[in-house]
């Protein structure tokens, strides 16, 4: 697969606060990326970076080969929708996508309309009276009828409810069905999108803490509940990110991935287990990260 | 798609901002003159026309802030963006000042509307030939929508306290320009200049402040972020 | 197995048993045809490289294979070798744990086959 992206040692400081510390990573063609972390983590910072809204203090990024900043071979090919876009006062729906329209080459303007239909958006009303659902749902049509090869959604859901951001999950998949492209997913929502995803990145205070393929993620924790000295004894050894005591009984949540042996083990002692989700997963492993804990790379 | 032409585009979705506030503005002043202008025996000379310059100093702060996110965040390069608003000045400064010429033709054909109301063929304003006139329309315009914009640039690129920062430094200089201007004199040497001197010299001499201003823009634009 | 996918399981995993037991079922004879890993993705909302993740895993044992521009497709003794694993699966999962729990609990032999006899009429 072709490298679209590519991020080397790139850092962005801000006065005393670095929002993104010597972060490398590469982006292949035709995959589903999640960018997960919580807020302030430093994800908006490095998608800008890579669309050249933002500058680097350090480091290199390529897009297609080459440095994306003033560069309009290659800007053109990238659609990024944040959560934070303004829009002209005057401006109504319609100007909105129609300006879209003019700055990507493969838009598709009945499938644009389709789904402002589908999202209930009066085609005249100004875009500074929409709700912000409604604001967020323009975004939404924007980046998915822009079909740029890379298209970047920094938390394109705000205000939307649950059935609405259920729309945009199936409308994404059955668009990048149809037509494959490298799309990058910002959320902090993970339970919801962690099926669609192809490979995950998990940014950190301003760093990557994990880039895994979302399959093997999955894999890689598991919980384990039991009497507590029982689990104990079953968990030397391994790398407990997490234990959730309850009486006499204790969860542990450990990193790893369950083998026969230990499955066979754990049955003896009488123990139980659970999956872990990817949210949880990432949930203990930042929040070990925040509070300084000696917690491995997975 | 040219990448210039579709900024131009973008811009022109703007009909009110661009078109039809100002055509408003100098309407309702044309207007309300000639109707007061009617009840008057003696001949009636307004500034009226003056409204559409600083208007369009308004149109040069405003639209960086209006357009600049959108652009970018579609993907636009900063220069094209840069291009397609300077062009977007440019053309609607020669529209204006043709028209501002045509309706100072049509104020005079009409003899002043009728009623001795002077608004589009002032003395001093629209004296010298055609050419001349749209030509010190044009670059007033110019040099008002590119300060504005270098107002607006110096705020994307640096922020709200440069503009603060440049105001005070603006009012410093003024006052001591203006100390020194009564101190030595030299007020009437300048009003005399103003008197001495078309208004086409006088356009032409903001020529190269324009550039000055408009280069600066981009110069900020280019390493502005939203 | 169900129609839906759970957390508890790796999804690739989940997409090649829902394929094996279509098999066995006669859902899916062989030489059919099985869903393209666009349409296991659209229909179960995941990642089309997750779907064509489990479906190759199955054309790595044999049981699927590929026909060039047209799709994957069951291999003919493929039911059989799918019954054999199962087969054998069943050994390991049930009996074996069985009468193991048997043994822990003091069943005799003839006691044991006379439950199962039980639970088969039942």
């Amino acid at each position: 697969m072709r490298t679209i992206v590519e991020v080397r040692e790139v850092s962005k400081r801000y006065k005393d606060n670095m929002a993104v510390d010597r972060v490398s990573f590469t982006l292949e063609e035709g995959k589903i990326y999640g960018m997960l972390g919580r807020n302030g983590a430093g994800k908006t910072t490095i998608m800008q970076l890579l669309t050249a809204q933002a500058i680097p203090s350090d480091g290199e990024i390529r897009l297609f080969g080459e440095a994306p900043y003033e560069n309009a071979r290659v800007l053109g090919q990238v659609c990024f929708i944040k959560e934070s876009q303004k829009y002209p006062d005057n401006f109504k729906v319609a100007d909105a996508l129609a300006v879209a329209a003019m700055f990507f080459p493969n838009w598709d303007a009945s499938y644009a309309e389709a789904l402002r239909q589908q999202y209930n958006l009066p085609e005249r009303r100004q875009i500074k009276k929409l709700s912000r659902g409604m604001l967020s749902a323009v975004g939404i049509i924007i980046g998915l009828a822009s079909r740029a090869p890379l298209t970047i959604f920094d938390e394109p859901y705000l205000g939307l409810d649950a059935v609405a951001r259920r729309m945009f999950y199936d409308q994404l998949m059955a668009d990048y069905i149809e037509h494959p492209r490298t799309v990058v997913l910002s959320t902090h929502l993970i339970d919801e999108v962690s099926r669609l995803l192809e490979h995950v990145l998990v940014i950190d205070r301003g760093r990557i803490l994990i880039n895994e393929e979302a399959e093997s993620l999955r894999q890689q924790a598991f919980a384990v509940a039991g009497p507590m000295n029982k689990v104990e004894t079953f968990a030397q050894g391994m790398k407990v990110i997490q234990r959730d005591p309850l009486g006499a009984l204790l969860t542990a949540t450990v990193l790893g991935s369950l083998g026969p042996e230990q499955r066979h083990r754990a049955e003896e002692l009488g123990l139980e287990f659970a999956p872990v989700s990817l949210q949880e997963l990432i949930v203990q492993l930042t929040k070990n990260q925040s509070e300084g804990k000696a917690a491995e790379r997975v | 798609m040219n990448r210039t032409t579709r900024i131009m585009q973008m811009h022109l979705r703007d009909k009110w901002s661009w078109f039809l506030i100002p055509s408003m503005i100098v309407g309702i002043s044309f207007s309300i003159n000639l109707l007061i202008s009617l009840f008057m025996t003696e001949p009636l000379y307004t500034g009226g026309i003056a409204s559409v310059f600083v208007y369009i100093f308004v149109i040069g702060i405003l639209v960086v802030p209006q357009t600049f996110p959108l652009a970018i965040g579609l993907g636009t390069t900063r220069g094209d963006y840069y291009r397609g608003t300077a062009l977007t000045g440019l053309a609607f400064g020669a529209m204006t000042a043709i028209v501002l010429l045509a309706l100072g033709w049509l104020e005079r054909l009409t003899d002043a509307w009728g009623t001795d109301f002077h608004f589009f063929a002032l003395p001093y304003v629209a004296e010298g030939n055609a050419l001349a006139v749209v030509a010190q329309y044009f670059l007033i315009y110019m040099f008002l929508f590119f300060w504005g914009m270098f107002i607006a640039s110096t705020f994307r690129r640096f922020g709200v306290k440069s503009l603060l920062y440049s105001l005070l430094i603006a009012i410093v200089v003024g006052t001591v320009a203006g100390f020194l201007a009564l101190r030595f004199a030299w007020w009437e040497a300048i009003f005399e200049w103003f008197a001495t001197h078309s208004l086409l010299v006088v356009s032409l001499w903001t020529l190269p402040l324009t550039l000055v201003l408009a280069i600066a823009a981009y110069g900020m634009l280019r390493k502005s972020v939203v | 197995m169900s129609f839906l996918i759970d957390d508890d399981r790796p999804i690739f995993a989940q997409i090649a048993a829902r394929i094996e037991n279509d098999i066995l079922e006669g859902i899916l004879p062989e030489e059919s045809q099985v869903p393209s890993t666009n349409q296991f993705a659209a229909y179960y909302k995941i990642n089309p490289a997750t779907a064509a993740k489990g479906v190759n895993l199955l054309v790595d044992q044999g049981i699927l294979y590929k026909k060039r521009g047209i799709g994957m497709f069951v291999a003919s003794g493929a039911r059989a070798v799918l019954m054999e694993t199962r087969k054998q699966q069943f050994y390991e999962q049930y009996v074996v744990t069985m009468v193991q729990e048997a043994k822990k609990l003091g069943i005799t032999f003839p006691q044991l086959t006379e439950m199962i006899e039980k639970g088969a009429t039942e």
